[in-house]
């Protein structure tokens, strides 16, 4: 018997509504970030060349970057909602604006570049140090800048964030399996005649997304503007709380690109993971000697290929195996059990740069102060390591449970009860198989990033 | 010749911003090149397969002729899809390829033959910049056998500024560390490990070298062994660590074309 009782909706409370409605959302967050920004960019081009004393490079790798996976996980994509290069595209756009459609290449291909993108960027930080260089995180951020702005210029809308943004698609990926859900009410909507909330009105832009809240199923593309809160004319909005992961096994639509970027993460998380442990030079040395080849840059190559491709392969193969009982075909099966292996990447995401965060975290304070000529010293941890490990288990262990319990739910529904655990459990194999391994990661201490 | 231990301490190696102009530029040129491929790549696809589905029908006609079409069709359709996947597979394969080549042929090492002595240098970060603290590591071998020289006595000589990039009169030149000799030389340290990393046999090196001023400079090292005592020369270019003001401009520069383009085609739309 379907329950009538209606889920909690953040909106009835009249202080938050009356926020999120009023011209200060998002901007007061984005003026901060903007500012914030602002200085990063300068102290990344301009500022100190070593990454100790660089703010830009401690408040980017050390505080952000460590920070955004919890953001994505406790508030979806807020942070695209008050992201500073968003702020710049609208600016930009309404100034100087072409507002052309998006090329269809970019609506259908988007995806797999930004998969490429994210695929480079990883490369390229282990062979050029982007992120213990505070140049080559400028350099990085300035060329984001630049396509934020080239894409602002020429295409309507947020094109960039929702085609285009690496990022963007990683926390798309990410804010799935988090818990809170911004969707319309469909039969208030039906009624609707005017569609404020994608085309907007005189007050408010429509959905810089390009989404239409009473078709949206999942929260891959709402980074949480505002906008259709305060254009929708009948308050059909609805924030709610919701089950972390509940989205990957209620969803009626599963695409290809987004479950290879999930398998991908896998292989990038494990990545940045060995790379830091005390033994990865030795083994890269080692490794070198195995191939006889006499150069680390492509011996990392090779590896890091190995790393990409080897999450992919093992999925196929689960795919593969999984067929005989789910009767589908391999890219559908795929495409629909990629989904479950993101709440293990958010948890091994969340659990690597824990540690950035707590052990190196001061680095932001003592960088900042240097700004103003204030020489500060001293350890950079908030706590001591092994509380910091500790940590660390308990989120890849509750991200592989998550993992496996989403797995099984999808098999579930699909493919009913009887045969759920006989479809899943070659993707169980290999989600175990990928927790035991970023467990085992956590066991060796990390290199710091300051 | 590439040697195996350019990069010596890892990831970590980049920690003083090894992150030289040629890498900051070559960042983004082979990007463009690479995804300039995938597209290319994709509209000749599309663009192909799109004219053998018009040619076909074009030619065919009758009832046996439209079956055979709709299996030409099915099968385009149903190749479609994996040729893109192996296209941009292929295309991510050749952009990591040309990125390993781009990256090879920045990160090499000196080498020079002196005296009996056949030596490798290298410095870390590859390329330095003013005031910021690098590491030289030589691996010294002897020339006839292609043996390592264990033992030697290495001293770094004070280096000597060839060209200055600000034009500037003063040449305080180098700092080092450790303490200098009489000669004004500082000993380089034999290594055998570093961290959990065993080096390898020969390895001379020297940390928190920092240069004063950009340019090209000129750095010196005596050897002195059994098999006798002998001067090599590196050259070693110093950067500026001032901003990047090519890249800046570069980025600058696109994004005001593309202002132009925008405002033609806004003025067009109207």
């Amino acid at each position: 018997m379907p329950s009538n009782k209606q889920p909690l909706n953040f909106l009835n409370y009249p202080l938050l509504k009356r926020f999120l409605k009023s011209s200060l959302y998002p901007r007061i967050f984005q003026w901060i970030t903007v500012l914030v920004f602002g200085v990063i960019m300068v102290e990344t081009l301009a500022g100190p060349t070593n990454v100790g004393e660089n703010f830009g490079s401690a408040a980017t790798w050390v505080l952000w970057w460590p920070l955004i996976p919890f953001f994505f996980f406790l508030l979806g994509r807020f942070w695209c909602g008050i992201c500073p290069f968003a702020w710049v595209s609208d600016l930009t756009q309404k100034l100087f604006g072409a507002n052309l459609k998006v090329p269809n290449f970019i609506r259908k291909n988007g995806l797999w570049i930004i998969d490429i993108t994210f695929i480079f960027i990883t490369w390229s930080d282990h062979i050029w140090g982007i992120v213990e260089s505070p140049r080559g995180t400028g350099t990085l951020l300035l060329l984001i800048l630049g396509g934020v702005m080239v894409s602002a210029l020429l295409f309507e809308r947020r094109t960039w964030c929702r085609y285009l943004c690496f990022l963007g698609s990683l926390s798309g990926n990410y804010s799935r399996a988090g818990m809170l859900e911004l969707r319309a009410d469909k039969d208030t909507c039906k009624s609707c005649k005017t569609r404020d909330c994608y085309k907007g009105n005189a007050k408010t832009p429509g959905c810089p997304m390009f989404e239409f809240p009473m078709a949206m199923d999942n929260n891959a593309n709402c980074n949480l503007c505002g906008n259709c809160i305060k254009s929708c004319p009948h308050d059909s909005i609805r924030l709610t709380p919701r089950k972390p992961t509940s989205e990957f096994w209620s969803m009626s639509r599963a695409h290809f690109e987004e479950s290879f970027l999930a398998i991908v993460i896998v292989g990038i998380v494990f990545v940045q993971n060995i790379t830091m442990l005390d033994f990865y030079p030795s083994f890269l040395k080692w490794v070198e000697l195995i191939l006889g080849i006499a150069n680390q840059d492509i011996v990392f190559t090779i590896l890091f290929i190995f790393a990409m491709t080897t999450p992919v392969l093992l999925l196929f193969a689960a795919t593969a195996f999984s067929k005989r009982f789910a009767g589908e075909t391999l890219r559908n099966a795929f495409a629909r059990f990629g989904y479950a292996v993101i709440p293990l990447d958010l948890a091994s995401h969340m659990a690597h740069n824990l540690f950035h965060l707590l052990a190196e975290g001061k680095a932001t304070y003592y960088t900042f102060m240097g700004l103003f000529g204030v020489h500060l010293e001293g350890s950079t941890s908030f706590i001591a390591d092994p509380t910091i490990q500790i940590m660390q288990y308990f989120l890849v262990v509750a991200g592989t449970f998550g993992s496996l319990y989403t797995a099984y739910r999808i098999a579930k529904k699909n493919y009913g009860v009887s045969k759920a655990l006989s479809v899943c459990m070659p993707y169980l194999v290999v989600i175990m198989f990928f927790g035991i391994l970023n467990f085992l990661t956590f066991t060796v201490r990390m290199a710091m990033r300051m | 010749m590439m040697n195996g231990w350019g990069n010596m301490m890892g990831r970590w190696g980049t920690r003083y911003g090894g992150y030289g102009m040629i890498g900051r530029m070559g960042i983004f040129m082979p990007l463009i090149f690479g995804i300039g491929i995938i597209l290319l790549g994709i509209f000749l696809f599309r663009h192909s397969t799109s004219r053998v589905h018009t040619g076909t029908m074009g030619k065919q006609s009758g009832k046996l002729s439209l079956n055979i079409f709709r299996g030409v069709c099915t099968m385009n359709n149903n190749l479609r899809k994996p040729m893109k996947k192996i296209l941009l597979s292929l295309s991510l394969l050749l952009l990591t390829l040309v990125f390993a080549t781009n990256t090879m042929a920045a990160s090499g090492g000196l080498e020079q033959d002196s005296g009996p002595y056949h030596i490798i240098m290298q410095t870390n970060p590859e390329n330095l910049m003013v005031n910021q603290a690098g590491t030289m590591t030589m691996i010294i071998k002897n020339k006839a056998t292609g043996q390592p020289v264990t033992g030697a006595q290495v001293m770094m000589m004070p280096s000597t500024m060839v060209s200055n990039a600000s034009n500037s009169a003063s040449m305080a030149g180098m700092d080092m560390s450790s303490g200098r000799d009489k000669q004004g030389g500082s000993p380089m340290q034999e290594q055998s490990s570093m961290g959990s990393m065993a080096m390898d046999p020969g390895t001379y090196m020297m940390q928190g070298m920092t240069f004063n001023q950009p340019g090209q400079w000129n750095q010196a090292i005596t050897i002195t062994s059994p098999l006798g005592a002998s001067t090599v020369n590196f050259p070693i270019a110093v950067s500026k660590s001032g901003p990047n003001f090519v890249l800046i401009g570069s980025a600058a520069g696109v994004v005001m074309l593309t202002g132009i383009l925008a405002a033609i085609l806004k003025k067009k739309k109207n």
